[in-house]
């Protein structure tokens, strides 16, 4: 399908993805967050270049919005390291879940980060650094009690 | 992507730029749709691969239903329904297969190999792991058995499998016209210990022509000196159009001897 315009398919999910950050905008800044158009740009080039590292596709709807809405709350998280922060929890999230071969549903697994960043006091090597197992423990103590009840 | 899977009217270039454009921005929407789908909503992405995978199964039943009712649908369905059409198109060809599987566990040749009892053992896996609607191009199951005339490379999925087994049933039909003690030596002598794989039907099918080609009945299977220089003297010396006519005939005798034509068994 070489001659067609896939790259303006391709483009409109990117305007998709600036318009959804937009609306991001309203919800965080009662905790002080606000994304430039200048920063909306430049994570929607990072979240495309997160998927091409991590070898993955989206359609539709993005997983930045859902983690901005996760994190904006954090204590820890403030407007200068705003950006930065959103464009490393991306990388990281995409990493984690191709680590995980898709087992993980994205709320799961941002409710861990969530966890991890706040524990280690907004500490995003800890984020980034989380491993699969360490995603996972919580979720087999869960699966074992459940099995338990059944 | 293989190109294999894109519908014919797009190799062919057959569509205008507009439709062409239409055609892929629909396929996308389509993609994501079908993505969403089988994340169940758990996940805004999915690894480039899956995405391929999802892709192929799409332009596979798209295909399918193209092939079946004529390019000329493009114009008037969108894709998604092309798809949709495609997807009980790919089932059908399943039942199908089904069916054909059924004919050849019941109709089993005198003598079998282990590339022909394990295909045949395996393909019952294809229908409990079969995905029409999600992946209906992929086989999900072991076909090691090799045709003497293999399935062309356009079909895929349930479409292939249903293709392979009609193939298969006429190879079949034809080997339950011979005893087993004479297969086995004709086996052992073509192939000796290396017969694990190889195709079961086309040494028959050569030794019976030759039979035909020397005047003899094609059940004997076996040619001796003498049939052999008659062969090489109706074949071998003839003009090409004369060896055709020669190989035509011979297999139109062996096939009236035997009691087959078109993959029926004329006896059953």
């Amino acid at each position: 399908m070489e001659n067609t315009r896939l790259p303006d398919v391709v483009r409109k999910m990117e305007e998709h993805l600036s318009g959804e950050l937009r609306a991001c905008n309203l919800r965080t800044a009662r905790y002080g967050l606000k994304l430039s158009e200048t920063s909306i740009a430049a994570l929607a080039r990072r979240r495309a270049d997160a998927l091409r590292d991590a070898g993955r596709v989206e359609f539709g709807e993005s997983a930045v919005p859902k983690l901005i809405e996760a994190f904006c709350d954090s204590p820890y998280l403030l407007q200068e390291d705003y950006e930065r922060t959103i464009g490393e929890l991306t990388e990281a999230f995409y990493s984690l879940k191709n680590d995980s071969f898709d087992r993980i549903a994205d709320d799961e697994l941002i409710e861990k980060m969530r966890a991890c960043y706040d524990a280690y006091e907004g500490c995003l090597d800890a984020v980034t650094g989380l491993t699969l197992a360490s995603v996972l423990r919580g979720r087999r103590l869960d699966d074992a009690e459940e099995d338990a009840d059944e | 992507m293989s190109d294999a899977l894109l519908p014919a009217f797009f190799e062919r270039n057959e569509l205008d730029k507009d439709r062409r454009e239409a055609f892929a921005a629909e396929f996308l929407t389509l993609l994501a749709e079908r993505t969403g789908r089988y994340t169940m909503g758990d996940s805004t992405s999915v690894r480039a691969e899956t995405a391929e995978r999802l892709a192929r199964g799409i332009l596979c039943c798209v295909g399918l239903h193209l092939r079946s009712r004529g390019a000329k649908e493009t114009a008037e369905r969108s894709v998604k329904a092309l798809y949709e059409a495609g997807v009980q198109d790919a089932r059908r060809q399943a039942r199908r297969a089904k069916l054909l599987l059924r004919q050849a566990e019941a109709n089993r040749p005198p003598v079998e190999n282990v590339g022909f009892s394990d295909t045949l053992a395996a393909l019952p896996a294809f229908f409990e792991r079969y995905d029409a609607a999600f992946f209906a191009h992929e086989i999900p199951c072991d076909i090691d058995y090799p045709l003497c005339s293999p399935v062309p490379d356009e079909l895929f999925g349930a479409e292939y499998v249903a293709e392979y087994l009609r193939r298969w049933n006429m190879e079949c039909a034809f080997l339950r016209r011979f005893e087993a003690p004479l297969l086995s030596l004709l086996y052992t002598r073509r192939f000796g210990d290396a017969g694990l794989l190889v195709n079961l039907y086309a040494p028959v099918a050569e030794a019976a022509l030759g039979r035909a080609l020397s005047g003899k009945r094609a059940q004997g299977l076996f040619a001796d000196e003498t049939d052999r220089a008659l062969i090489y003297g109706r074949v071998g010396r003839a003009s090409k159009d004369a060896a055709r006519s020669a190989l035509l005939a011979a297999a139109e005798r062996v096939c009236g001897e035997l009691g087959v034509a078109g993959g029926r068994d004329k006896r059953t």
